[in-house]
């Protein structure tokens, strides 16, 4: 009675084991494209915007202008940019592991405060919208809005990773 | 009794005497000797104050702005080099009267330089250039060992340049570190991170393989120029240098961002930073044209080394464009699809390519 007791107990205590190593299941990334047009319209204001994102042939390249951080663990993103190198900047990151969300995150305020340098030495009229852009964290991804209508962008963000 | 009100009263002097020169004074837009703008007083806001952005804000704003700043740099500095310090403020006080940049090579980053060939490479690659040239600026304190101060080191420029042709071996790497050294002790300021008119002359002469067309006498632009590294150290001591430019054809004209500018820019005499008689400084794109008459075109895709270069280049090329990734907008494959079989020619200071971040943006 006693070995059964023994024997029950360390295999409870053994699928305990187990069931706190058991990987967290990730919800699907959200289609990037759609999401980047949900986003972009929501500021009617924006200027003539270009557009990169994972699906591009050079996709790992183009990321090296936003983040330094090993693109192997990014599941997707988008970065939408003004044609005219004025302060508008709207991103999304889809991490592919949400213990590297912190570390991205860094990386993409480090990105806009080289830009506020950048625009502080040579266009001095575009620093205050990128003093106000906004580095969010939601799940598994990381957003940057730097744009007039950083509340109604953020909105959509928030709406389209649902 | 009489002393204490004295100690309460100098100490209660010492905080209040700078916090009015602070608000008494006008706020400055300019630091000549940082070479950059400074913060203003930072807008509250609930938003800001709530996240911490205020108080950083802030806090940049009033050290920018302390009163006498300059003064007091200067004086921290003194003091530092009295105690024997010879790195100071990211400069090292040399020998000879020469202050090269601290760059060791603990500071550069390898991973990243080897993205940037990764980014040069799929660059070149997509541009259908004729050619494509790297030239690997090395840093003064790289060139000049003899001028570091004792104990003092500086980065490895033969194995960056080794790096750069293994990975880009469609590319012809230029070899300056060989050139530059050539040139002696003249080839860098003594006082500014860049190389002076006799190291872009050695530069010229590398990358065309003693056969270039310029024959042109440097002329005397400056001689009071106090540059980057001088504003680094704040040497009372310090010797100014020498700027020479090399005069081009009256056909030679340049634009930038759409407008007109000088090849070279006079008002840069009257200006702290005298290396911005070349172009006025940096812009995303600059086109020269009105060089020789032979159609040629080279794109060089730069930072501020390549700006006292490009008059040279006049002499060998129709058009010269010069792209600063930096401050570029647009799209470098309309650049190249305009003048295919173009002279492709990237430069850049080997340090600069360990930590630049825009070179993306030529494949947007």
């Amino acid at each position: 009675m006693r070995k059964m007791v023994a024997l029950t107990l360390a295999a409870v205590f053994v699928l305990c084991f187990v069931s706190c190593g058991k990987k967290e299941e990730t919800e699907p990334m959200v289609s990037m494209y759609d999401l980047r047009v949900m986003m972009l319209a929501a500021d009617e204001t924006l200027p003539e915007m270009k557009s990169v994102s994972s699906s591009d042939e050079d996709a790992e390249s183009l990321f090296g202008y936003l983040s330094d951080v090993d693109y192997s663990k990014v599941e997707g993103y988008f970065l939408s940019y003004a044609a005219e190198g004025d302060s508008y900047e709207i991103a999304v990151v889809a991490m592919r592991n949400a213990g590297d969300v912190p570390a991205m995150k860094e990386s993409v305020e480090k990105h806009v405060a080289g830009r506020i340098e950048l625009y502080r030495n040579y266009k001095p009229e575009q620093v205050p919208r990128a003093e106000e852009a906004s580095v969010t964290v939601s799940g598994r991804y990381v957003a940057l809005v730097m744009c007039d209508r950083a509340d109604a962008v953020l909105e959509a963000f928030k709406k389209g990773i649902k | 009794m009489n002393k204490k009100i004295i100690y309460a009263v100098v100490f209660f002097l010492c905080l209040a005497v700078p916090l009015a020169a602070h608000l008494i004074a006008p706020d400055r837009t300019f630091s000549d000797n940082e070479n950059r703008t400074l913060a203003k007083m930072p807008r509250a806001t609930a938003k800001g104050v709530f996240s911490g952005k205020f108080q950083s804000d802030l806090e940049t704003y009033l050290t920018d702005q302390f009163p006498l700043r300059d003064g007091a740099a200067a004086a921290v500095s003194a003091i530092r080099k009295a105690a024997g310090r010879r790195d100071i403020g990211g400069a090292y006080i040399g020998r000879g009267g020469y202050y090269p940049e601290v760059h060791r090579e603990e500071d550069l980053d390898r991973e990243k330089y080897a993205k940037n060939l990764a980014l040069i490479k799929k660059i070149g690659e997509r541009s259908g250039a004729g050619s494509v040239k790297l030239m690997l600026v090395p840093c003064a304190g790289s060139v000049m060992r003899d001028k570091l101060p004792l104990f003092a080191s500086s980065y490895d420029p033969e194995s960056y340049c080794e790096m750069a042709r293994d990975a880009l071996p469609g590319a012809e790497v230029i070899d300056l570190c060989s050139a530059l050294r050539e040139a002696g002790d003249g080839a860098f300021y003594r006082t500014d991170h860049h190389w002076s008119a006799s190291g872009v002359l050695a530069a010229y002469r590398a990358l065309t393989r003693g056969a270039g067309a310029y024959s042109g006498e440097p002329e005397l632009f400056s001689d009071s120029f106090l540059g980057t590294t001088y504003s680094k150290v704040l040497d009372p001591a310090a010797a100014p240098d020498e700027v020479y430019i090399f005069p081009v054809a009256d056909s030679v004209t340049a634009e930038a961002d759409g407008r007109e500018i000088p090849v070279y820019d006079a008002d840069a005499a009257t200006r702290k930073d005298k290396y911005t008689v070349f172009f006025g400084g940096n812009y995303g794109t600059v086109t020269v044209t009105g060089g020789a008459d032979n159609g040629k075109v080279a794109v060089v895709v730069k930072d501020s080394f390549a700006n006292s270069l490009a008059p040279l280049l006049t002499a060998d090329y129709g058009t010269v464009i010069l792209i600063d990734p930096r401050y570029f907008a647009g799209s470098f494959d309309s650049v190249t699809a305009a003048h295919p079989g173009c002279d492709l020619i990237f430069l850049f200071e080997i340090s600069g390519l360990c930590e630049n971040g825009d070179l993306a943006k030529l494949l947007m």
